[in-house]
């Protein structure tokens, strides 16, 4: 199955690079689905599911920023409490450990992004729950 | 004017060139009987008078390097009872071997230092060096040769210096400069009287400004004096520091030359290690003439590092030794550009493709492993900034598929 794959972009924390790299994203015609900015002091780490990532790999190392690609898991879970629990759990008891989480709502159907160090180990664990992993189109046309 | 060893210290000048001279000519015969690297350099020279000392060749930091450890010993190793380590050239350390007659003759040396700054038998001495300071050595010595008191216990903390201080009631303070700061800092911060201590007199390990003297004699409410001393000749010891700041060389021990604004020292009595116009990488003027102390003869002036010698706090390190803590972790070879400040190093690595795709989720990680390299390494607090390459990717004229991915990816990133 096709995963889901982020483009992840360093940037140094100055004024002014979110607004650099969306830029060049947008000029790209790429539509950014979802964003995760994560900042440890002078530096930050930018991710994002766009439609095309390859294209927005390509676009952003061609202004020469660093860039790298990077398949996470998407799940969906019931929409209502305990749903992340469950699966926190799942993962949990087969110590596998959640590197960065986050999670949305859309169209009433409840995503979890999920990146873990070993993948296809536990989408298999997430599967055997009858948990749904989507796939990258599935991801990009919620 | 307090002073040690009247005879030596107040030689008058012809005897003083006499003794120069006598040294002199039994350092060459020393030199060249039992080093060989001097046997060769100085076949069929010899010297009539001090000045011909101009004609005899140098020795530079980077040949003691080269002979690391031993090469340059006169003695053999069983006539040596101690080893320090002094940081050489580009960081690669140098060791300085000494005989019983040597550690002798430094503590002798040291407490010329004391004596001048005017300790005493009825004194109480704290030496406060903190981990990874080199030196404090000398200072018990000569501690000991004035039979001083000397506490031998270094807290760990200044609030624990502080207490020692009232409770000990040290008279005299040796310590570095950036204890001397923090111990001022924390005084100030617990609204303590520093005159309750009763300090008479500190000293510190190195030169400082002006400014930062008058700063610390306010903060620690004492005469502040500072030492100058060379790790691979003689720290402290090379020479005395008088309450008027200026530093006084001992000529009877050392001769200075100043070779194109760098100081150059030749030891005349040094058994172990006995080291002729060593070029010391360290910028420096002489001045002749009578000091306000009363003391005459040659004054040293210290002057920058002419060798690119940083320094961080008392840990000294050079911009090679960066890059060899970088050699040991993942940012190995990486480009990066240095700035150093009062009380750390900021090191910005170039986050290369391959390694932000290796550690895009542990970037953060590798900031703080590599920060904990420098201080277990260099013993220096570091920051870790990753930016991005100077050097950005070159766009791909002909639009042929030329990109490829990153070869050590952690995530699979094959479409």
């Amino acid at each position: 199955m096709n995963a889901v794959k982020l483009v992840a972009v360093f940037a140094e924390n100055k004024p002014g690079q979110t607004a650099r790299v969306t830029r060049i994203l947008a000029h790209a015609n790429l539509n950014i689905r979802w964003v995760t900015i994560a900042s440890v002091g002078a530096f930050g780490v930018m991710k994002f599911l766009v439609d095309n990532a390859q294209l927005a790999y390509e676009a952003l190392k061609h202004e020469g920023y660093v860039t790298t690609l990077l398949e996470v898991l998407a799940v969906e879970v019931s929409d209502q409490p305990g749903a992340l629990h469950a699966v926190a759990e799942c993962l949990a008891f087969h110590q596998i450990n959640l590197e960065n989480t986050s999670g949305f709502v859309a169209n009433q159907r409840a995503i979890l992004v999920l990146e873990v160090s070993d993948l296809a180990r536990a989408r298999e664990i997430l599967q055997q729950q009858n948990l749904r992993v989507l796939t990258r189109e599935e991801m990009l046309t919620l | 004017m307090n002073v040690f060893d009247h005879r030596h210290e107040l030689m008058p000048r012809g005897e003083l060139e006499q003794l120069q001279l006598e040294r002199l000519q039994a350092l060459l015969a020393r030199l060249k009987r039992h080093v060989r690297r001097y046997r060769e350099k100085l076949a069929g020279l010899n010297v009539e008078s001090v000045a011909d000392l101009a004609r005899l060749p140098f020795t530079t930091p980077e040949e003691m390097a080269e002979s690391f450890p031993y090469g340059f010993f006169a003695c053999p190793m069983r006539e040596i009872i101690r080893l320090h380590t002094t940081l050489g050239p580009q960081g690669k350390p140098l060791v300085i071997g000494h005989t019983r007659n040597d550690l002798s003759q430094w503590g002798r040396l040291a407490a010329r230092q004391l004596a001048a700054s005017g300790v005493t038998a009825n004194d109480v001495i704290q030496v406060c060096f903190g981990g990874g300071a080199y030196g404090s050595a000398g200072y018990l010595f000569g501690a000991q040769v004035l039979e001083a008191s000397v506490i031998a216990e270094e807290p760990a903390h200044a609030d624990y210096q502080i207490a020692m201080l009232r409770n000990y009631r040290p008279t005299v303070l040796i310590t570095t400069p950036t204890m001397a700061l923090e111990l001022a800092e924390v005084i100030e911060q617990r609204r303590l009287d520093p005159q309750s201590l009763q300090l008479r007199t500190v000293l510190l390990s190195r030169p400082v400004d002006r400014e930062t003297r008058d700063r610390l004699a306010a903060g620690l409410s004492a005469p502040v004096q500072c030492n100058f001393g060379l790790g691979e000749i003689l720290d402290p010891g090379l020479c005395v520091a008088c309450p008027a700041g200026t530093f006084h060389l001992h000529e009877d021990q050392f001769l200075a030359e100043v070779q194109n604004g760098e100081l150059v020292l030749t030891t005349l009595c040094r058994e172990a290690l006995p080291l002729l116009r060593y070029q010391t990488r360290v910028a420096c003027e002489l001045v002749q003439g009578k000091c306000a102390c009363g003391r005459s003869g040659v004054q040293i002036v210290p002057g920058p590092r002419l060798d690119g010698r940083l320094r961080v706090k008392e840990t000294p390190f050079y911009e090679t030794q960066i890059a060899e803590v970088l050699a040991h972790t993942r940012a190995a070879g990486q480009p990066f550009t240095l700035k150093v400040s009062e009380r750390h190093i900021v090191v910005s690595l170039e986050l290369s493709e391959a390694l932000f795709a290796d550690t895009v989720w542990f970037v953060e990680n590798l900031k703080r492993q590599i920060e904990s390299d420098f201080l277990a390494r260099l013993n220096l607090v570091a920051e870790v900034r990753f930016v991005n390459p100077r050097s950005q990717a070159v766009p791909d004229e002909t639009g042929g598929p030329t990109l490829s991915p990153p070869e050590t990816g952690r995530p699979l990133i094959q479409s």
